[in-house]
């Protein structure tokens, strides 16, 4: 177990930073100095209410910098941090029971139902006087839980992953020796912060004793634009969706911003491989650094596209001290390069479990690695090719498929959002049929066209059989088209699905 | 696809204002009976998104042959915000 933790990382890039703004939003500023007082004081407010290691706290905090601020001051201590990251009451009242928080801090956005915060403590964060001077926090261990992230999906298959103060200083500090991101970094966060790759960016720029420019607005390419250049912005973090609108309605607005940036991130999936050489071109003095990882073990591989674009459309190499392997799902042996098979990974990112779940875990975790539900191949140099999820290829008469790489193919034929998926062959032939779903208001698509033109394009089997469009692809949180629910929808005849 | 025929130039408000929300109802296929006031937030449009949003803009700009300043458009949130950027554009005031 590594000894590093986080609340180490945050005080030493806090203490660096000192009377520099650590955050900004809006007109609003918090110096990193502030911070490590807010810290401090968060820590007597807790003990006062009994808060004690191990007692998990509720986060419900709408503007971005209260909540970094909060987030920021409780992984200093030994409670478990509990970001109740969605709005509606009863998704908040389905994590607030799963998660048992002692104490809520929360601004009006608390939604949930009072039979549920019952006994729970909700505190305002307005009532909180985090500006008084108080000791420090006893310092956490290595493996002190400190944080409790929900994986995306939908209110009851959300599962809460135990991140330990090792795992997220170990991602912490692959972030920072692999990007050398530093004091001088401003970075625009256009990810959610409250999920696990917008914080993992707050966290890492807090670290590095730099500047978060966040917004309590949705993310749009001209509110990215825009702080960009008002708070002259020298790195960016989005998921690869953001990275798209811009490079594709704002390609000269991007370019002129695009010159002052050095780090950029890019979450959530990989960008498309032309246009990973565009962002490339449109920042080319940045660092752009794209991740492969999940909640339960985030930033397992890390690639710089534009140092090693001889790599480009894999995902990356594993951190130092970690490992990514790729086996036979049926014996679990391991298959050498260039062999398709389960991706599987480990090292301390690695979290210690899922949150009251032994058995989901069991099922996750095999020898010291992680399954990670993924398929994907590694190449000689040990970078890794992702393929797909698991439970998204398709057999289709026996050849197993991955969606994404029919994605890739399509591109040039579509210039909206779409996607494929698999879907029950309704005449009983190939088992699954590649779908696919396009993001269209009216159904203008044509369909009998463009499976021409997808036929001079793809091999037989990967054409899809049939096209569907729906206003909205269904997506999670943080922009991740889901497939599954798709399936669902297509095979259910939903009124949300029309044929083509 | 055109709207009005329209030109910068006879872009009166009252005409604008219906173009803009014609564009906007086409974008999300908005049913014909939901009201879009000028205090309407463009959030609480159904089916509202960035992506959307974008869309709305460049149709704008080709009705009207004129170029939105983007910086502006970051700060907008009702549909009357967006519809003085657009008068403002289309007099001939902007961008700079």
């Amino acid at each position: 177990m590594s000894e590093a933790t986080l609340a180490v990382r945050l005080v030493q890039g806090m203490t660096r930073g000192g009377g520099k703004t650590a955050i900004i939003r809006g007109e609003r500023r918090l110096s990193h100095d502030t911070l490590l007082t807010a810290g401090n004081a968060l820590d007597r407010h807790l003990r006062r209410l009994g808060v004690v290691p191990g007692d998990r706290v509720g986060l419900r905090l709408s503007d971005p910098a209260d909540f970094v601020m909060a987030a920021a001051a409780l992984l200093r201590g030994r409670a478990i941090a509990v970001p109740i990251d969605r709005p509606t009451p009863e998704e908040q009242a389905f994590l607030i029971a799963d998660a048992d928080p002692h104490v809520i801090i929360h601004d009006d956005s608390l939604s949930a139902p009072a039979d549920v915060l019952a006994g729970r403590r909700p505190i305002p964060l307005a009532e909180l006087d985090l500006a008084q001077e108080a000791p420090e926090p006893e310092p956490p261990r290595p493996d002190d839980p400190a944080l409790l992230l929900y994986t995306s999906g939908t209110m009851g298959r959300r599962k809460g992953v135990v991140c330990s103060q090792a795992n997220l200083a170990a991602t912490t500090d692959y972030i920072l020796a692999f990007s050398g991101l530093d004091d001088e970094a401003v970075e625009y966060v256009g990810a959610m912060v409250d999920h696990a790759f917008g914080f993992g960016r707050c966290r890492s720029v807090l670290a590095a004793g730099g500047t978060l420019v966040l917004d309590d607005r949705p993310f749009t390419p001209l509110r990215a634009l825009a702080l960009l250049r008002r708070q002259n912005c020298n790195a960016m973090a989005s998921v690869s969706a953001g990275y798209v609108m811009l490079l594709r309605h704002f390609p000269d607005a991007f370019a002129e911003r695009g010159k002052h940036l050095r780090w950029l991130e890019i979450g959530s999936m990989p960008l498309p491989a032309d246009l990973m050489a565009e962002l490339c071109e449109t920042c080319p003095h940045a660092l752009v650094m794209m991740n492969y990882g999940m909640t339960e073990a985030q930033r397992s591989t890390l690639i710089d596209i534009g140092r090693e674009s001889g790599k480009r459309g894999s995902v990356g190499r594993a951190a130092p001290g970690t490992a990514v392997r790729i086996v036979d799902e049926q014996t679990g042996a391991c298959l050498p390069p260039y062999t398709p098979g389960a991706i599987e990974v480990s090292g301390p990112h690695v979290v210690p479990g899922y949150w009251r779940n032994e058995e989901a875990w069991r099922a996750r975790f095999r020898d010291g690695w992680f399954r990670t539900d993924d398929v994907g191949q590694l190449d000689a140099e040990g970078y890794l090719w992702f393929i797909g999820r698991r439970d998204e290829m398709m057999n289709v008469g026996g050849e197993k498929l991955s969606p994404v790489d029919i994605e890739e193919r399509l591109r040039p034929l579509l210039d909206r959002p779409y996607c494929v998926c698999a879907a029950g062959d309704p005449q009983g032939v190939y088992g699954d049929i590649p779908v696919l779903c396009i993001e269209e208001a009216s159904a203008e698509t044509d369909w009998p066209a463009l499976r021409a033109a997808a036929t001079r394009l793809l091999p037989p089997s990967w054409v899809p059989k049939a096209a569907v469009t729906l206003r909205a692809l269904p997506r999670t949180a943080t922009g991740k088209v889901q497939r599954k629910h798709l399936r669902r929808l297509i095979e259910d005849d939903d009124p949300a699905i029309r044929r083509l | 696809m055109r709207y009005s025929g329209a030109r910068a130039s006879e872009a009166g408000g009252q005409h604008l204002r219906g173009t803009l929300q014609h564009i906007i109802r086409d974008t999300f296929a908005l049913p014909a009976d939901l009201t879009l006031e000028d205090e309407t937030a463009l959030a609480a449009i159904p089916g509202w998104d960035s992506v959307g949003w974008v869309k709305v803009i460049h149709a704008v700009e080709t009705e009207f042959a004129v170029e939105l300043p983007l910086d502006e458009l970051a700060d907008v949130e009702t549909l009357g915000d967006f519809l003085s950027i657009v008068e403002r554009a289309a007099d001939g005031d902007g961008p700079t």
